[in-house]
């Protein structure tokens, strides 16, 4: 039996009230909800109880592996598979290698950063989530539950309109 | 009530509401392009086209219908690369460097700036690889792949690749930035469309985006990295561009003020193209409330500090010359003002030294007439600094029996205006198909409807 995914959302129209509404669904114990914005809002960490995220260990990793890219290449080729004597330089030339380090860091580290955060962090792209209203991107702020039976939506709509939700409504489907 | 005695001007002027923002910034994409676009858009696609040719002539008959020609190797391809790898940065300046510096005004130039650095590091790679005159062979010459010749290495100690590689990580990541930066608001439009096509086109490029509060906090970390990282990128990729010249003997070029001096002219050059643009297309567009004023007042003190800083090491270069009792390097720099390419010289002190002398005065920075006279001047005049750099030091080095006078031929001119036709065809696109200004950044720096709550 496949679970059921039921979204509860509800609607503001403004900064503060985002925020206010999302400390009282924190503090309601409620796991399972989230914030929809048209744009980042400051405070939102804090008022979901949201833990700091570990992407940049992730970049941090990418940027050795870049490094290490870079360094494995320049050394291997030039000291060890054809070296060559050009205009008297040394084989093992860092200076002269350093730029191509610093690119190859800052380029791995890049992609995969963004690449990262978007597919493991973000889970996009995904076309099958609901979009709840098409102003959350434009001027809407929505707060959305999510409940795994019919029984639970009732009570969670409830709650919307005890912290002053607009245009409650619940839609198939998961967070 | 602010205990400030300056109130602080909006940045975002009219008291709009986030609604508005929307329907302005996404009108251009929306409504079918005015006259206006058409007649920019195919006079540029038709220079664009005709420079296209022009390459295309080029390279069948060979790269010498250039004008290089011994003891000038270097011409019009060089220059002009420098010259549009340096406009990129300003783009990059603007998005990354002021974001990590908290300047919230760069949220309504942002994104064009941007899109300008992609386009114009297009424009400048087409150059090293026509410049081989075989540039189907480029990839091959240029990047290390693994081979059974040998195997044969490109040559990682030789600033040339490390241009190679610098220019193609700046490319990718200012592209992976403009497109991060850019989801939300594909989203944005994505949720207004009517039509099923343009609906799905950018359903798709939004990545399915929904403005979950979760995935902001984890897409403004990518952000402050990726802006991090650009920061020192752009600074080196000009260092790396200034080390073609500063590696090499030839006197006016074997100095250690080019990296900075290089860094500075670009960050000059890439702000008066962007002055270029944006003037236009806040008329254009309709975008005088959001790209304001104050904003180009503000670039316009960028031009005249950076302005300045290219003028002092002009002035820094001459004086070290001299100091330096090096004959050769005393002569370059008294051969560059007074000899055969005078003229080059002095438009380039004219253009980038006295022309941006105007914005100390207010009254001029905030003139739009004046600035985008100005942001022309500097930008010609830049490109007679790479002109005056490149081919002075190499008609008139050690050897007088080896000088010669260079000239561009009609091919160097074709390409050249050709690559103009190519990056504000781009540009124009960019500003018929995606929104020209970050409205998710702009809106977060605009004032919440009850005031700002912390």
């Amino acid at each position: 039996m496949a679970k059921k995914q039921i979204c509860v959302v509800g609607y503001y129209f403004s900064t503060g009230a985002i925020l206010e509404a999302a400390r009282k669904t924190k503090q309601r114990a409620f796991e399972k909800f989230d914030t929809f914005t048209p744009f980042p809002v400051h405070g939102m960490e804090e008022a979901m109880g949201m833990k700091r995220t570990t992407l940049p260990y992730v970049s941090f990793a990418a940027g050795c592996m870049g490094l290490g890219a870079a360094i494995g290449l320049e050394v291997w080729t030039h000291a060890f598979s054809w070296p060559m004597n050009i205009g008297g330089k040394p084989l093992l030339a860092i200076p002269a290698y350093v730029p191509i380090f610093f690119e190859l860091t800052v380029l791995l580290c890049g992609v995969t950063t963004a690449v990262v955060m978007f597919t493991k962090y973000l889970g996009l792209p995904c076309h099958s989530k609901p979009i709840f209203h098409p102003d959350i991107t434009n001027d809407r702020f929505a707060l959305a539950i999510e409940v795994g039976s019919d029984e639970e939506i009732e009570p969670v709509k409830k709650f919307l309109r005890e912290i002053q939700a607009s245009d409650i409504h619940h839609v198939e489907g998961g967070l | 009530m602010s205990a400030h005695p300056k109130l602080e001007e909006p940045l975002v002027e009219g008291h709009k509401d986030y609604a508005t923002v929307t329907n302005e910034v996404c009108k251009p994409l929306e409504s079918f392009p005015t006259k206006l676009w058409w007649y920019a858009f195919l006079t540029s696609a038709t220079i664009m086209g005709f420079g296209f040719s022009m390459i295309g002539y080029m390279l069948y008959k060979g790269v010498g219908m250039s004008g290089i020609r011994s003891p000038v190797n270097w011409g019009m391809m060089i220059i002009t690369f420098v010259f549009w790898i340096g406009i990129g940065h300003a783009g990059t300046l603007i998005s990354a460097i002021l974001f990590l510096f908290r300047q919230k005004w760069r949220t309504a130039i942002n994104r064009s700036a941007e899109a300008m650095t992609i386009f114009a590091v297009m424009c400048a790679g087409i150059f090293p690889l026509i410049h081989t005159g075989r540039p189907w062979y480029s990839f091959y010459w240029l990047f290390p792949y693994p081979n059974t010749m040998g195997p044969l290495w490109v040559n990682f100690r030789s600033p040339l690749l490390w241009d190679v590689f610098a220019v193609s990580t700046y490319f990718t990541i200012s592209a992976v930035f403009w497109y991060t930066g850019l989801v939300p608001d594909l989203a944005t439009v994505r949720d207004r469309s009517k039509h099923w096509l343009r609906k799905k086109i950018y359903g798709i490029l939004s990545l399915g985006w929904r403005g979950s509060g979760r995935g902001w906090h984890h897409y403004e970390i990518a952000y402050w990295i990726l802006a991090g990282l650009s920061t020192p990128l752009v600074l080196s990729v000009h260092t790396i561009v200034s080390f073609d010249f500063a590696v090499s003997i030839i006197p006016g070029w074997h100095t250690t003020i080019f990296p900075p001096y290089f860094v500075a002219g670009a960050i000059f050059s890439g702000f008066a193209m962007v002055v270029t643009l944006m003037v236009i297309a806040r008329e254009v567009f309709g975008l005088k409330e959001y790209i304001t004023l104050n904003h180009l007042e503000v670039m316009n003190k960028i031009i005249l500090a950076t302005g300045m800083m290219v003028g002092l090491a002009y002035a820094t270069e001459f004086f070290i010359a001299w100091y330096s009792g090096v004959p050769y390097e005393r002569f370059i720099f008294i051969q560059r003002a007074m000899g055969p390419y005078a003229w080059s010289y002095w438009i380039m002190v004219g253009c980038n030294v006295l022309s941006p002398q105007f914005f100390w005065v207010k009254k001029f920075r905030r003139n739009i007439p004046l600035m985008f006279v100005l942001s022309l001047f500097v930008n010609v005049g830049m490109w007679f600094e790479r002109f005056v750099i490149v081919v002075t030091s190499l008609a008139n080095d050690y050897l007088p029996s080896s000088w010669n006078y260079f000239r561009l031929s009609p091919w160097d001119y074709g390409v050249l205006l050709g690559s103009f036709g190519m990056f504000f065809t781009l540009f124009l696109l960019f500003c018929r198909f995606l929104p020209t200004i970050s409205m998710a950044e702009v809106k977060s720096v605009m004032p919440s409807k009850e005031g700002h709550h912390g």
